[in-house]
């Protein structure tokens, strides 16, 4: 409904200025309507006066004159009556009209006051569904995110071992490379002391060659080797290019 | 709106004190007395005024007796006009009862509409209904109406019955809560110092930002001329059944409330009385 306006000082005016405009004519209308109602009775008692008249044909003796005046009084005040007895029935039924039509309608926002009762309850029961569903929901979420952070612990555990298995692995890689350079240099040593070669240069090289070899010994520990190599290493110089041109005849 | 029920009672109940006199150059047997009638604001002078035709005829030769007419200090009165607008625009400021002479010859074909029967009456008062639910839904509610319903809404005018008019009426006043009103009021306003039979417009009874229209904004927009400057003194009134609402009342409210019983407000604009 339209009724929120700047203030409720417009609609008290509008019923303060009707009840004016009533007062103003209520005399007046009073007036017109018993005016009103006494020319409708003249109306029927000239009717009914003619229709007596009709009835009783010429003049009358004042006594039936008078039996005249009387039947034509009782005649109009009976139809008097019956008028009002039409209008209370008319009232009657229009007042049974308005009470069976606010019967319907009581009756018709009952049920819709049935239905949203029912939709109501409904949603209510849906509406703790919903809650019960949401709270797991949450407990779900908080299992979810207990598990996510154990994963990533897992996994930096993980990565962490791997790096040190990695970091080992090189290790041993270069170990095991300068172990190689170390075996070879001993052999082209042994090969040159073999040989007796007069080539002192060369035995002095072998010389420093194996002092050198011996003096890198492994820095990491002595744990075994793993199978995998997986990265690329410099392979050991060939024996004759260590020895230079000078080739090896036994 | 049912809060407002006494409102909408006022209105249907109101009543004009009026006393007919028969034109004097019209041709009688014997002396016609003055005729004495309370006219309802809300119906039409052709729908109620068969005691008043009767009344004349009695004096009169019938064969001098054509179609009726009333006229007010020389102005035809237009039946298809509701009785309390005539009253507004023509005599709202006379003394009571409402003169009105009545006539029975020289039918002023230029200024006013035959009505040879109630058939007339009902068929315009229909066409004004179906108009204004245009206005206001589109025309959906009216068209969604039985005939018996459409039916109901005149012969509740015809015998005044409240009751039976606004059971069918109120579904013409209904609208969607998030319009917050009608799409547009039907209105019409009249003004007695003009040629112009009325203005109407289109004008949505609530603004862009959400505020209600008022009686002041309509004014404004389609007839400023009605509005006097704040240090001014009022030489205007705006009337409606014969009051004069605030300018901040809601169109919307009073389009609820004070439209005439073919959805109409009627709204006269008049010179205001210098006594």
């Amino acid at each position: 409904m339209a009724g929120v306006g700047p203030g409720p000082g417009w609609r008290s005016h509008v019923r303060a200025e009707l009840q004016r405009r009533e007062r103003e004519q209520r005399g007046l209308r009073d007036l017109v309507r018993t005016h009103e109602k006494l020319l409708e009775r003249l109306d029927l008692q000239s009717l009914l006066a003619e229709k007596l008249q009709l009835d009783t044909g010429t003049q009358e003796s004042g006594a039936a004159l008078d039996l005249a005046s009387l039947q034509l009084q009782h005649a109009l005040e009976v139809s008097e009556l019956q008028q009002g007895q039409e209008e209370l029935a008319q009232t009657i039924a229009d007042l049974t009209e308005a009470l069976t039509r606010s019967e319907a309608e009581t009756r018709e926002q009952r049920e819709r006051a049935g239905r949203c009762a029912r939709a109501l309850a409904a949603l209510s029961s849906r509406a703790e569904e919903a809650e019960a569903l949401r709270a797991a929901l949450g407990v779900a979420q908080e299992q979810v995110a207990a598990l996510e952070a154990r994963w990533v612990q897992e996994k930096a555990a993980e990565a962490a071992r791997v790096n040190q298995a990695n970091a080992q692995l090189e290790r041993y890689q270069h170990q095991v490379l300068r172990l190689r350079q170390k075996l070879e240099q001993l052999q082209l040593a042994a090969a040159g002391i073999k040989l007796g070669t007069s080539d002192s240069s060369c035995s002095t090289s072998c010389e420093e060659l194996a002092l050198g070899g011996l003096d890198s010994g492994p820095q990491g520990s002595s744990s075994p080797m793993r199978a995998q190599e997986s990265h690329t290493k410099t392979p050991a110089p060939a024996l004759s290019e260590t020895l230079g041109s000078t080739p090896v005849t036994p | 709106m049912t809060d407002d029920k006494d409102v909408l009672r006022d209105v249907w109940f109101g009543r004009i004190p009026t006393c007919f006199t028969l034109y004097q150059d019209e041709i009688t047997e014997r002396e016609a007395d003055p005729y004495y009638l309370l006219l309802p604001r809300i119906s039409y002078l052709t729908l109620v005024t068969d005691k008043v035709k009767k009344h004349f005829q009695k004096v009169m030769r019938q064969e001098d007796v054509s179609e009726i007419w009333f006229e007010y200090e020389g102005s035809p009165l237009k039946w298809h006009y509701p009785i309390g607008l005539l009253f507004d625009l023509h005599a709202s400021n006379t003394a009571l009862p409402w003169n009105i002479t009545v006539h029975f010859k020289n039918f002023p074909e230029k200024d006013l509409l035959h009505c040879h029967s109630k058939d007339v009456i009902e068929a315009h008062f229909m066409a004004c209904i179906k108009e204004a639910d245009a206005l206001k839904h589109k025309s959906q509610v009216i068209n969604e109406m039985q005939k018996k319903d459409h039916k109901q809404l005149w012969m509740g005018l015809q015998n005044d019955k409240f009751e039976q008019f606004w059971a069918i009426n109120r579904k013409l006043m209904e609208y969607i809560p998030e319009d917050s009103g009608f799409r547009y009021i039907p209105f019409r306003i009249y003004q007695a110092t003009t040629e112009r039979p009325f203005i109407q417009k289109l004008f949505r009874p609530v603004a862009p930002g959400g505020q209600l229209h008022t009686l002041g904004d309509l004014l404004k927009e389609v007839c400023p001329t009605a509005i006097t400057p704040e240090d001014c003194e009022k030489t205007i009134q705006v009337m409606i059944h014969g009051i004069e609402p605030m300018l901040e009342t809601p169109i919307q409210w009073l389009s609820e409330h004070m439209s005439y019983p073919d959805n109409f407000l009627h709204i006269s604009i008049i010179p205001r009385p210098t006594d």
